[in-house]
């Protein structure tokens, strides 16, 4: 994922770029060092909402462009991610959306990968366990930790 | 406050001169009344309900709940009635009255702007204004309005404005928290494309403009002539 965010880079003007899952969590970041990792569960709550208003007001958004003076940020939307990308405003605009286009489809099948890979089972832990004395639910061989919404120590 | 109130056996009758029948609604609300107002003008009569401080009903003509209260409210002077103890039949209105008395301001607002315009007494049924901005009169604009960034209505084109007013002023200032966070400011425009219909906001002078439009709308031509 940090591979897919880092080739945007590649467009002149892009300064970096992040990734939220759809409740508005950090998934992945290829940000300037500046930008802490704090300022991200706001951002993502608040663009969540923005998304919201604008479902119920308006249009479900696929793609938002905010202009600000001399930068602009450039949010895609999908079933299973938000991509924002900020940019320089003299950014080559449609290279941009082609890169985002790239970019998405290759987020979308890593995010997809995801959910299969956290949810397979560890064979050899179970196996090697004693047998419950009543059926029990399967259960992973050690507690699994969160990180951004992935697991990380599996 | 000029109105005339003349003591009745049912509650007060009174003129409307010098208070507008909004200041008269919030007076209610703010007092939480239960009953209701008879308003009258050149013929016609309507009547509000308020439940606990609560605008429950609204009925004009054949028209009920808040298109009703809108309409009322369009009356630019009138007489009133209050009917104490009157409940309506039916709760047509679930808005809270805050809400309401925003939406209401908005219209009056609105009202005030084309009574400015033309020159002519205010008809019940207005005809439509073309909008002063030629860019919102392109046809693939659904609706559209221009606001202050205190939250008066200056323009509106299409259906409720109220409601895409209210939207804009909240995203745009979501946005701008965003825009500090990443050390972006001055949102100037905001461009959405969705998949049935293209929305714009553009900021400039202290106003807003928010445009939802037809997925054919173009959106940098149309900041353009916005900004």
């Amino acid at each position: 994922m940090q591979t897919t965010l880092a080739s945007l880079k590649d467009i002149p003007g892009v300064v970096g770029s992040f990734v939220l899952n759809p409740q508005g969590a950090l998934v992945a970041k290829e940000m300037p060092a500046v930008y802490v990792d704090a300022i991200f569960p706001e951002l993502g709550r608040r663009l969540v909402s923005v998304g919201e208003v604008l479902e119920q007001q308006t249009t479900s958004f696929q793609e938002l462009l905010l202009k600000f003076e001399g930068s602009w940020l450039f949010v895609r939307r999908t079933t299973q991610c938000l991509l924002s990308v900020l940019v320089a405003e003299t950014v080559n605009y449609p290279a941009l959306r082609m890169a985002t286009n790239v970019a998405l489809k290759q987020l979308s099948d890593q995010l997809a990968a995801q959910p299969a890979r956290a949810a397979a089972p560890v064979p050899a832990a179970v196996e090697a366990a004693p047998a419950p004395a009543a059926p029990v639910e399967v259960a992973p061989a050690k507690p699994r930790r969160m990180w951004r919404g992935q697991v990380i120590d599996w | 406050m000029n109105s005339l109130a003349i003591p009745s056996p049912r509650g007060f009758d009174g003129v409307v001169q010098g208070v507008t029948l909004l200041d008269l609604i919030q007076m209610e609300c703010l007092a939480m009344s239960t009953r209701a107002v008879r308003v009258e003008h050149s013929g016609r009569s309507g009547r509000i309900f308020f439940t606990g401080g609560q605008i429950v009903h609204a009925e004009v003509d054949a028209l009920k709940g808040e298109p009703a209260l809108f309409e009322l409210l369009r009356w630019s002077a009138g007489s009133f009635i209050i009917e104490d103890g009157l409940r309506p039949l039916e709760d047509t209105i679930d808005r809270d009255w805050h809400t309401l008395v925003m939406a209401a301001a908005h219209v009056s607002d609105e009202l005030a702007a084309a009574n400015a315009a033309s020159p002519s007494p205010m008809s019940p049924n207005p005809s439509p204004q073309p909008p002063a901005n030629e860019a919102l009169s392109d046809p693939e604009v659904q609706c559209a309005v221009r606001f202050t960034e205190d939250g008066s209505m200056i323009e509106a084109v299409g259906d409720i404005p109220e409601m895409l007013e209210a939207s804009f002023a909240y995203v745009v200032q979501l946005l701008r928290h965003i825009g500090t966070s990443l050390g972006a400011e001055n949102l100037c425009e905001i461009h959405v494309t969705g998949e049935q219909k293209k929305a714009l906001c553009v900021l400039a002078d202290g106003k807003i403009t928010a445009v939802v439009g037809s997925p054919k709308l173009n959106l940098p031509a149309l900041a353009k002539k916005l900004s």
